[in-house]
């Protein structure tokens, strides 16, 4: 059979199937097992897994960020979200309900249409190399010229977030 | 100046010298509220005026220059985002002038306040030039998340938390169309500035996905200004938030609103493409709607915040009749609604600050022990029922004509109906305040900047009236520029 994603590279190709392993695997787990806490760290597997998918593609801007966002940022949210409301973190929880039969349907006629979608695509798979230099060097330049004012702005909003947090939560006026 | 910069940056810099203005001056505000002890809190407001102030005359020879992109097509600096900036500023120096005296406000959240006010004004003000999706994206989220915050200013009070849960659960929702619709946009062109779009347009035509997006990205701006049927948060958010921020919501981020709207419709859709229809629909049931429910409120802020939604349906009028006359019409209503606007809520902190009640039934008797301020009040009361000699009648009277002008009768006289029903709502005040027995005893007292918000609005609305030739000068030669410039 033909991979044509890396060109008979099969130690990356290994990797890859490696990883999307470990992805699928802890992404069905989050939905299945009974205590939420470990639900979260499965979630936190997978998005690592995924990161290391972006990385394969030389998406390396992409895995950082998705590794300091999603595993730095929502997770540790996520669980410290669990941590506090005790009731929830000590409890085993039925994850799915009567409906759940009905759900796999769905779900296996979503992945149906999408992998239709992909495979009708006529996407070639993955060239590489993209960008001398890694994407995350282009991706700094273009920071600091073009989009340098939406940049800027951007650090604006997020001190007006913070000004506005702590009207928010602050303490209470004396 | 700015040697060391590459020079399109540094032209920029030049080019938008009253935000960078802004910017310092939020900056200013927060190191002041760590260094002023409680007692003297309340300076910063005032500090934070002043500074709006000079921005405002920073912003007026905006109007004057010709129109150019900066910062490789982000922003685009001309007279017709110049005309908006100054509506924007003056409403915030409006709205911190009526802070000072607004009870409920803590003096130990002061500093807070005004620094989210100077950043939401910088954020309008963004959003006045934007020209770029991304930009616009950006600009628009600053706006409405700081509005979010200001309008649940108010923690103990209830009505406020509900209004700002309302405003934010609704504006997550319409910015996730809006993205959508962008999206679309830049899928079928390939560019996210307006300056490349334009060209993909002028070389291959529009799609029916392209309008799709636009319309769909008019979901983003029916909420920023509370086109109905997008408006259903503002009755809530306008009674819970703080006064003055309900006032700088119904002028500011409506004017905001307002000008993105037109520059992207104009900038963007060609002429050949018409969704007018839709759009005259939308401001005629705006207008009705608006109008209608106002009918029965008794709480002056919600029945402003009513009346300012169906404003909008006016404006969108204006706007709907394109051409060089649609856009001087539009400036110029929103220059008479900031007016009275500000002036009939100056009025109404003065009588909250006196009774505690925002109920119009509380104004009973008002003529009697206050007859100038009452007299005031009647004339902002006149000017937004669209009544000579006053501003809001000369805006009406543009707004229609331009409608008529290009052909849409039928909006005219929806509008000239729903102009009868308005006198309705606003006279009843009126009656209240002249006819009916008084509760209170000794008159109001205003501070001295709630006065001179009054007189100076007072002044405004009856100048723009008597003397209109100068305004109307100037509004046709911002549309003009703002025609040409695109290209029409």
């Amino acid at each position: 059979m033909d991979f044509p994603f890396f060109n008979g590279q099969l130690i990356t190709y290994g990797f890859f199937l490696l990883f999307a392993t470990v992805a699928i695997a802890s992404a069905l787990l989050v939905v299945s097992v009974k205590n939420i806490m470990h639900s979260a760290l499965f979630l936190a597997l997978f998005l690592l897994s995924v990161a290391a998918m972006f990385f394969i593609f030389d998406a390396d801007f992409l895995g950082i960020v998705q590794i300091l966002l999603y595993i730095g940022g929502v997770i540790v949210l996520i669980l410290f979200a669990v941590m506090l409301t005790s009731r929830v973190s000590s409890q085993l929880i039925q994850q799915t309900n009567e409906q759940k039969f009905l759900a796999i349907i769905v779900c296996i006629f979503l992945f149906g249409m999408l992998s239709y979608v992909i495979f009708t695509s006529g996407l070639k798979g993955f060239e590489r190399p993209l960008v001398e230099g890694g994407i995350t060097r282009n991706v700094g330049q273009l920071l600091m010229t073009v989009y340098v004012l939406p940049f800027e702005v951007a650090s604006l909003v997020l001190l007006a977030a913070l000004i506005g947090a702590m009207v928010i939560v602050g303490k209470k006026d004396e | 100046m700015f040697q060391f910069l590459p020079i399109n940056i540094s032209q920029g810099l030049i080019a938008i010298t009253p935000e960078l203005f802004v910017m310092g001056l939020a900056f200013v505000v927060i190191i002041a509220d760590l260094l002023l002890p409680l007692s003297k809190k309340r300076r910063i407001l005032d500090l934070a005026a002043f500074g709006l102030v000079v921005a405002l005359i920073l912003s007026v020879p905006n109007i004057f220059q010709p129109a150019k992109y900066v910062f490789n097509n982000m922003l685009v600096v001309d007279p017709f985002s110049g005309f908006f900036k100054l509506i924007i500023l003056g409403s915030a120096i409006f709205m911190l002038l009526m802070s000072r005296d607004y009870k409920p406000l803590p003096d130990n959240k002061i500093g807070e306040y005004s620094a989210l006010v100077v950043l939401v004004t910088l954020g309008m003000m963004l959003m006045a030039g934007a020209s770029d999706l991304l930009m616009l994206f950006l600009t628009i989220e600053f706006a409405s998340i700081i509005f979010f915050i200001l309008v649940g200013f108010l923690r103990q009070d209830v009505k406020s938390g509900e209004g700002a849960v309302k405003y934010f659960l609704l504006g997550a929702f319409s910015s996730a169309v809006f993205v959508y619709g962008a999206s679309f946009l830049v899928g079928v062109t390939g560019a996210s500035n307006f300056a490349s779009i334009q060209q993909y347009i002028s070389a291959h035509g529009v799609t029916p996905l392209f309008i799709v997006g636009l319309l769909l990205m008019l979901v983003g701006f029916g909420f920023k200004i509370a086109l109905v049927p997008f408006h259903m948060w503002a009755p809530d958010a306008y009674e819970g938030a703080p006064t003055p921020v309900t006032a700088f919501l119904s002028v500011a981020s409506k004017a905001a609103g307002v000008a993105v709207l037109v520059r992207t419709f104009i900038s963007l859709l060609p002429e050949n493409a018409n969704v007018n229809l839709i759009l005259g629909v939308m401001a005629a049931i705006t207008m009705t709607v608006g109008n209608l429910v106002a009918i029965t409120q008794n709480n002056v802020k919600r029945l402003l915040a009513y009346s300012g939604i169906a404003h909008v349906g006016y404006i969108m009028v204006g706007f709907i009749a394109y051409g060089v006359f649609g856009i001087e019409a539009v400036l110029i209503y929103t220059l008479a609604y900031l007016f009275t606007n500000m002036g009939a809520f100056a009025f109404a902190i003065a009588i909250y600050n006196k009774t505690g009640s925002d109920d119009i039934r509380d104004y009973a008797g008002m003529s009697l022990v206050n007859p100038l301020l009452s007299f005031v009040f009647f004339i902002f009361l006149i000017s937004l029922a669209g009544v000579p000699p006053t501003a809001g009648f000369l805006g009406k009277l543009l707004v229609l004509a331009a409608a008529i002008d290009s052909g849409y009768i039928w909006l005219a006289i929806i509008g000239v109906l729903n102009s009868v029903v308005a006198l309705y709502f606003y006279a009843r005040i009126a009656y209240y305040m002249y006819f009916v027995e008084p509760k209170m005893k000794e008159p109001i007292k205003p501070s001295g900047a709630l006065k001179l918000i009054m007189f100076v609005s007072l002044f405004m609305v009856l100048f723009i009236c008597l003397f209109p030739q100068k305004i109307i000068e100037i509004a046709g030669q911002v549309s003009l520029i703002l025609r040409t410039f695109n290209g029409l």
